[in-house]
């Protein structure tokens, strides 16, 4: 479970997070969805502290994954990044071969021996619904693979180490169509082995993939609650001008 | 109509300089190539310089410029190479980086002979090295080092950030990254600032002059601290200072023309190898 | 399988299972009708609130498919038609209420037989069964050949429904002692004219679904 006690966030001066509060459960899609700069992605970052990377940041409050307090100073940072995944808004596979990209998150945590490795790997392929495309060259280069081939290469990856949560900021924006739909088939399939975290920038997408949405709007989480409910009969106003495309 | 007219005049000048570039390119080659051509033997490449330097070869020059070439990189290329690692992925945007930066590009436009007076003070007469191959290529690692340094950096600002995210979004340490990712996705680029020092150190004369070129010495050194002849000092030897200036003329030409047939050997190996690892990770 | 069609999936098969309710429901109105069973009309009676309440969960359902997959094409007239079909599924079984309310109350149980035989009740139940059942079968097997012969099912049933209205008025002429049951009888039958109706609304729907043509108020005969 995840969950972020009165969350103040700052880039310098300026405040990106209000007093942000909520719980999401495992084993289950949430969703954040809201105009850029609402601080939606800077939200997710705080999870597996990629926030941390960013010169003169500030950060108030508990973010809380599997009972742990996450900025605690105990806290290894790389174990927490094993422990949370993440895919990015642009598929970026190293330029290795398909194996090595899988590998690679094993080998940087010494995690196996060759054979446990090999395993995994297809193991990971497998559950990111690529090993089929990709058997049979996977020494090839990742960079062969089309843009949605290449995301679900990184989703593979992120899976490899056995993460429990995984955060999705945008991972459909650079792909055509047909590919944004087998991402989304395979949140679905993965949501039974982890806790997803997903923000998009297409509402349609958070209500076709998600179980709970949050929306945000200026540092601020204006409504939160199931994506059945969010979209059919929300409770803030500005969550239903944003919805329907009334906004601003 | 005007508009066209000085479009085409202007583009036509453009073109005239372009090819101009070209043909002194080739003019100076070809004059190389047919005055040198002549005294390319066997016996030129493989054998000492006989009778005041005026026939045999120039085989010691070859071999003390191959290990000044080595030696140089040896010590200049992994420096340069951490130096770049470290402004460019540990320091940030502080000061310190601000100043090694500075330092750096100061230290490129130092003329060379004052790195062949530094070299003799430092190297030679301080360290006590001596004339050496040693004192000879720790001044040609400093006079390339800024080189290795502008290079290494721009190949690792070209290393896309997401790489680097991606790796430490997986549990990666920050060394694991520029280890695995970060160094491997440059190296071809890398590749590219070493062809071009390799290019600086075996045509620079001024550094050497002090601190490690030989006259005349017709054996083989056989350890770090001996004298060797070069390939660009012996040219100028035979240029200026031969016991008969006048016969040994073709052979200055043919030392010329070894001298940038190695350049341009070391190139060729270098840039295939950096096409083969580039075209291993082509992106599409 | 993908996601959005294993929901649709189960819209599908909550569908027909309120279909297959509202059957057995108008198949034991049927029996409890012939053989004045006043048990078994209770039975009916019992099972009607489960009729409504599936009607609510199909809406839900139904508003929750289009609120998060925006359905489009074959889907959006799929999910239309689900809407309709369960709203007018739920009325037919309030239909079949009343004829149980009528059958359990009994005021007029020395009347029935009398009604049996002297009109086509049965063969109008049997109808608008068939009427039921075929249109089910062309639903869930995505198939409108069939359509035809159950619009031409609604004819059969309007048919009977004009004979009993003459027959009803003669009988009442002549037994004027039994116009309140024979008023009674009167509304039921208008109850199977009125299924038979809905029927015809659900495989205008079915049709509307599968072949996107709109079928209704377009050259109706009667």
């Amino acid at each position: 479970m995840i969950e972020a006690k009165n969350i103040n966030f700052y880039y310098d001066e300026f405040q990106a997070l209000k007093n942000i509060s909520m719980k999401m459960e495992p084993n289950s899609v949430t969703a954040f969805i809201g105009p850029s700069g609402c601080g939606k992605s800077t939200f997710l970052r705080l999870f597996n502290r990629m926030n941390d990377l960013i010169d003169n940041t500030r950060m108030e409050g508990e973010c809380i994954v599997d009972n742990q307090n996450i900025y605690d100073k105990k806290m290894n940072v790389d174990t927490l990044r094993k422990q949370v995944g993440m895919v990015f808004q642009k598929p970026n596979p190293f330029p290795k071969t398909i194996f090595e990209n899988v590998a690679y998150g094993l080998r940087v945590n010494d995690l196996g021996n060759k054979q446990f490795i090999q395993e995994r790997v297809e193991e990971s392929l497998i559950s990111a619904a690529l090993w089929d495309e990709v058997k049979d060259k996977l020494n090839k280069s990742a960079f062969e693979l089309s843009g949605g081939q290449q995301q679900r290469l990184c989703i593979a990856r992120a899976l490899a180490v056995s993460p429990s949560v995984i955060l999705m900021d945008e991972p459909a924006s650079a792909l055509d169509p047909i590919s944004t739909l087998k991402i989304e088939e395979l949140i679905h399939d993965l949501k039974k082995d982890y806790t997803i975290v997903i923000v998009t920038h297409n509402m349609q997408q958070a209500a076709r993939v998600s179980d709970k949405t949050g929306f945000f709007m200026l540092g601020e989480l204006v409504e939160y609650s199931d994506t059945k409910k969010m979209f059919l009969n929300p409770e803030k106003e500005e969550t239903q001008n944003y919805i329907t495309g009334r906004f601003g | 109509m005007n508009r066209k007219i000085s479009q085409q005049i202007a583009f036509t000048l453009f073109r005239i300089f372009g090819l101009l570039v070209v043909v002194i390119l080739f003019s100076i080659l070809g004059f190389i190539v047919v005055n040198g051509i002549q005294v390319i033997n066997w016996e030129f490449l493989t054998t000492a310089p006989k009778d005041g330097m005026t026939t045999g070869g120039i085989f010691p020059a070859i071999v003390g410029t191959f290990y000044l070439i080595v030696g140089s990189l040896l010590i200049a290329f992994p420096l340069g190479v951490m130096s770049a690692v470290y402004t460019n992925e540990y320091a940030g945007r502080g000061w310190i980086v601000k100043i090694i930066r500075m330092m750096t590009n100061n230290l490129a436009g130092i003329p060379s002979i004052v790195f062949g007076l530094f070299g003799m003070a430092l190297f030679v007469n301080k360290l006590g090295f001596g004339d050496s191959i040693l004192a000879g290529s720790l001044t040609l690692s400093v006079l390339v080092l800024p080189l290795i340094i502008r290079t290494t950096e721009e190949a690792l600002k070209a290393v896309p950030d997401s790489f680097r995210t991606g790796s430490l979004a997986l549990g990666a340490t920050k060394l694991q990254t520029i280890r695995k990712v970060v160094l491997p996705t440059a190296l071809p680029n890398i590749i590219t600032g070493l062809i071009l020092s390799v290019g600086r150190i075996s045509g620079e004369t001024a550094p050497i002059l002090f601190t490690v070129a030989a006259y005349f010495l017709p054996h083989l050194p056989t350890s770090l601290y001996d004298q060797v002849m070069a390939l660009p000092y012996h040219l100028y030897a035979l240029a200026t200072s031969g016991t008969d200036i006048e016969a040994s003329r073709p052979m200055a030409y043919g030392t010329a023309l070894v001298l940038i047939g190695i350049v341009l050997i070391m190139n060729l190996i270098a840039s295939f190898i950096r096409r083969r690892l580039e075209r291993k990770w082509k992106r599409n | 399988m993908k996601h959005n069609e294993q929901e649709m999936e189960f819209l599908k098969e909550e569908l027909y299972q309120m279909w297959k309710m509202v059957i057995s429901q108008l198949e034991k109105v049927k029996q409890s009708f012939l053989k004045n069973d006043v048990n078994l009309a209770a039975e009916v009676i019992a099972v009607e609130k489960s009729v409504n309440a599936f009607e609510l969960k199909m809406d839900k359902s139904c508003e929750g498919y289009i609120a998060l997959y925006t359905p489009v094409a074959i889907d959006l007239r799929l999910i239309l038609s689900i809407m309709k079909i369960s709203v007018t599924l739920e009325r037919i079984g309030d239909y079949a209420n009343g004829i149980a309310r009528h059958v359990k109350h009994g005021e007029c149980s020395h009347f029935n037989d009398t009604v049996v035989e002297m009109l086509d009740v049965e063969p109008m139940f049997d109808a608008l069964l068939s009427m039921m059942t075929d249109s089910y079968v062309a639903f869930n097997s995505e198939s409108s050949a069939n359509t035809q012969k159950i619009l031409a099912k609604d004819k059969e049933v309007n048919e009977i429904y004009r004979q009993s209205i003459k027959k009803l008025t003669e009988y009442a002429k002549q037994n004027q002692e039994d116009t309140h049951c024979v008023m009674m009888i009167l509304l039921l039958i208008r109850n199977m004219e009125r299924i038979g109706d809905h029927c015809k609304n659900i495989v205008e729907e079915i049709v509307f679904y599968l072949d996107a043509k709109v079928l209704k108020h377009k050259g109706k005969t009667d």
